[in-house]
Formats: structure tokens, C-alpha cells, sequence
């Protein structure tokens, strides 16, 4: 079936399968910074930002996401630059693989939480798995990102 | 999950003809399990046009639409303010943010889980299914019911201002519980307890018992011990009957101080 989807500003015309998944589309169109782990809806690096939500791209159907605007890592340019050096200044940056997903999540995070504390910080990035299990070192980085002591 | 073809109504009389006429087919809800089951089906119904993502409310009640994310209620200040923090409780551990912003409260109820958390919290309230077909039907016959070939249009929640409390308990941050207790207090007591693995269901005698008592020491073991003893535990990949039948003394006895 056919449809146009908005990623990062431009639209894609596509032609794709009635059950196929976003993640599936965007890494066809090639956007590779939406990385398949899981893929049971549980890891986390699938993420992508549609209308400002995240959300799993695994478990989403492409011709659900038509009518929305849809962002990844690539589309927030500078934005994720920032969120980057601060996990990056903390030694806190291993295989990368889950790098896109928790950039994208924190971008977000940061707009939603108005008083955001390490409780709550911990709790909405909960969906964010690192397989290096790299943690601390990412939540220093985002804590300070998130102007948390 | 696969299936052939995806059908988009424009209506619920077009949605549920659809259901009813099409060989195989079924509604989609947040597509949350897209990824765990391999079965596949012929038509996929998207109730996405119909307008059944809201949270809103009355004077006396409460209408969260079907579509509506476990996120959106999670974090609705309509639901805070009249069942204060029952749902930020039961769905803040459900995987991550990122699944809550698609997995839908139809869905959740409709699946009839055993480890629903979303079940649980919704049984101890005064609450009822809106289904296309079918009308408005209590919750708890709703889900003791089975499967209805039916659409959810929306849950009702009375406001009664109730006491509630929320307790679970779980290996780790997302994961399943390994058992969930839910109870509320308004002109009675309801206890009700999920995941045992089985669907959630009220602890009748304990609640016989306990209406009527005052909530002391004595009187909330004795409930915790009916409670321990009517319902039914089994084995799951988390735990074995026998340490749910010990736990869930400790989680009503914890609910039911908490709403003393």
C-alpha cells in the first residue's frame, strides 16, 4: 500500500506491506540511527519521536505513523550534538548502539519533566536498555544535561 | 504478528461489520504485541478515525476512551484528581515511556492478561466497559465474561472519591509482576489481586470479612490470611505458587493500612 510519511521535515513517498513496522520503513529509506535490538518492544533502541512522544518504532505500524510528524536522531542536528558531549564528557559512550535512542529519549525528557529529579529522570528513561550496561556513566551525562546535582 | 490487509472505518457500524463479516479479522489497538506473536490474520481494523482517544469528565464520572495511552492516563491530572495516584502506581513500571505512549487502555483490558496491571487497578473501582454492541457492561463481568466479539469504545469510572491502594511486586523496574493488589475504600472494602498468574479477581471472603471491621492489627491479618487462603496460585517463570500465597498477605496488609 502507499503512503507518505514526515521524517525529520521531508516527506518519503513509499509504497510498503499493511503490517509492516516504522522501524522496518526507516532503515529501508535508510535511516540507520534507528537500531533494531529486541525486538519484542522492550529494548528501548528502536526509539523515534513522533509528535514529540517517544515511542517504539518496533511496535508501531508505518501506515499509523502517516498523519504524524516523526523525528530521529539525524533530525535534531545540534540539538543532539549538546546531549551527546554531555554523555560523552562523562566516558560514558561504549558500543554506540543504544547511543540514538537515549539522545532522542533525553531530548524529549527534557521538555516533559518541568521539575525533573533522579527519581524521575531513572524512571522515564527505564525504557532505554544499554547492553554494555553502561549506565552510571550515561546518567551522570544526562543528569547534568538535565541541570540535576 | 502478520497480517493481510488493514482496514481504516469510518464509523463503529463500519468497524463492527467489518468484525463480524470478515473472515479472521480483528481490532488493533497500540499494536503493542506486534513484535510477540507469530499467528497471523486476515484483516487488521484500525479504529485510529472513530475519535477514542480522550480523557474527560462529568460531574460524576469519569470517560477514558479506548485508544487512550496508558501514558496519557498515567500522567492525566483528571484522572490524579479523582483516583489520586492508583494509576501512576500501576502503570509507571509497565516497560518503558515509550511503550506506555502506544499501548492503549482498550487493548490492555480487551487482552484480559493475567499480569495486567491496568486490570487490576480498574477492578477495584466502580467501573464499567462501553462496548459498540453490547452497551455498558460492569468491569469485573466484563472480564470474568470472556471475550466478547465486540468493540471498546470507552471505560466509565464513577467518581466516589474512594481510598485506594496500589501494591505490587515486581524482580525488577519493567518487568511483569510477580503479583499485583489493588484495594478500595469508599462506603466498602474491595481487595482485589492479579497476576497469581491468573486474571485478576476480588478476594470475596476476605472482603465479607473485613467490611463491618475496623482496620486494626488483628482484624487486617485475618483478612490478608482469607484472602491467602480462597484464591487460587500458580507456578509462573517468576515465582512459585507458594511464594505468592505468602506475598500477597504482605501486600493487603500493607493496602489495607494504607487506607485506614
Amino acid at each position: 500500500m502507499k503512503i507518505t510519511l514526515n521524517v525529520n521535515g521531508k516527506n518519503y513517498h513509499l509504497n510498503i506491506d499493511p503490517d509492516e513496522n516504522l522501524l522496518k520503513t526507516l532503515r529501508d529509506i535508510g535511516i540507520n540511527s534507528v537500531r533494531q535490538g529486541c525486538d519484542t518492544g522492550v529494548c528501548g533502541v528502536c526509539t523515534v519521536l513522533l509528535d514529540e512522544k517517544p515511542i517504539l518504532s518496533c511496535s508501531y505500524l508505518s501506515v499509523r505513523a502517516q498523519e504524524h510528524k516523526i523525528i530521529t536522531v539525524e533530525g535534531l542536528g545540534k540539538q543532539a550534538d549538546e546531549i551527546v558531549d554531555f554523555i560523552i564528557n562523562e566516558g560514558a559512550d561504549q558500543c554506540g548502539y543504544c547511543g540514538p535512542a537515549l539522545v532522542l529519549t533525553s531530548y524529549q525528557m527534557k521538555k516533559d519533566l518541568t521539575n525533573p529529579t533522579i527519581e524521575s529522570i531513572n524512571h522515564y528513561l527505564a525504557g532505554n536498555l544499554c547492553r554494555c550496561t553502561g549506565y552510571e556513566g550515561q546518567l551522570r551525562g544526562i543528569k547534568k544535561y538535565m541541570g540535576v546535582k | 504478528m502478520r497480517f493481510e490487509k488493514y482496514a481504516r472505518p469510518q464509523s463503529f457500524e463500519e468497524a463492527l461489520k467489518v468484525l463480524k463479516d470478515e473472515k479472521d479479522s480483528r481490532i488493533i489497538g497500540g499494536t503493542t504485541f506486534l513484535r510477540l506473536n507469530k499467528k497471523g490474520f486476515n484483516i487488521a481494523i484500525d479504529l485510529s478515525d472513530l475519535d477514542i482517544n480522550y480523557i474527560k469528565e462529568t460531574d460524576d464520572k469519569v470517560f477514558i476512551g479506548a485508544y487512550t495511552s496508558l501514558r496519557e492516563i498515567e500522567t492525566s491530572e483528571i484522572i490524579k484528581k479523582n483516583f489520586g495516584d492508583l494509576f501512576t502506581k500501576a502503570l509507571k513500571h509497565i516497560i518503558g515511556v515509550q511503550f506506555r505512549n502506544i499501548a492503549t487502555i482498550g487493548g490492555s483490558v480487551y487482552g484480559r492478561f493475567g499480569f495486567s496491571d491496568v486490570i487490576t487497578a480498574l477492578s477495584i473501582l466502580d467501573c464499567e466497559i462501553e462496548l459498540v454492541e453490547h452497551g455498558n457492561i460492569n468491569f469485573t463481568d466484563f472480564v470474568k465474561a470472556g471475550k466478547y466479539k465486540d468493540i471498546i469504545k470507552a471505560i466509565i469510572l464513577k467518581k466516589n472519591n474512594p481510598k485506594i491502594s496500589y501494591q505490587m511486586i515486581r524482580k525488577s523496574d519493567a518487568d511483569f509482576p510477580i503479583l499485583t493488589t489493588a484495594i478500595s475504600k469508599t462506603d466498602k472494602i474491595k481487595i482485589v489481586v492479579g497476576s497469581r498468574p491468573q486474571l485478576a479477581t476480588h478476594a470475596i471472603k476476605a472482603e465479607k470479612f473485613i467490611n463491618g471491621l475496623e482496620l486494626n492489627e488483628e482484624n487486617i491479618a485475618k483478612a490478608a490470611e482469607i484472602a491467602s487462603e480462597e484464591l487460587t496460585f500458580g507456578n509462573d517463570i517468576r515465582s512459585s505458587k507458594e511464594y505468592k500465597q505468602q506475598v500477597v498477605k504482605v501486600l493487603i496488609r500493607r493496602a489495607l493500612e494504607e487506607i485506614k
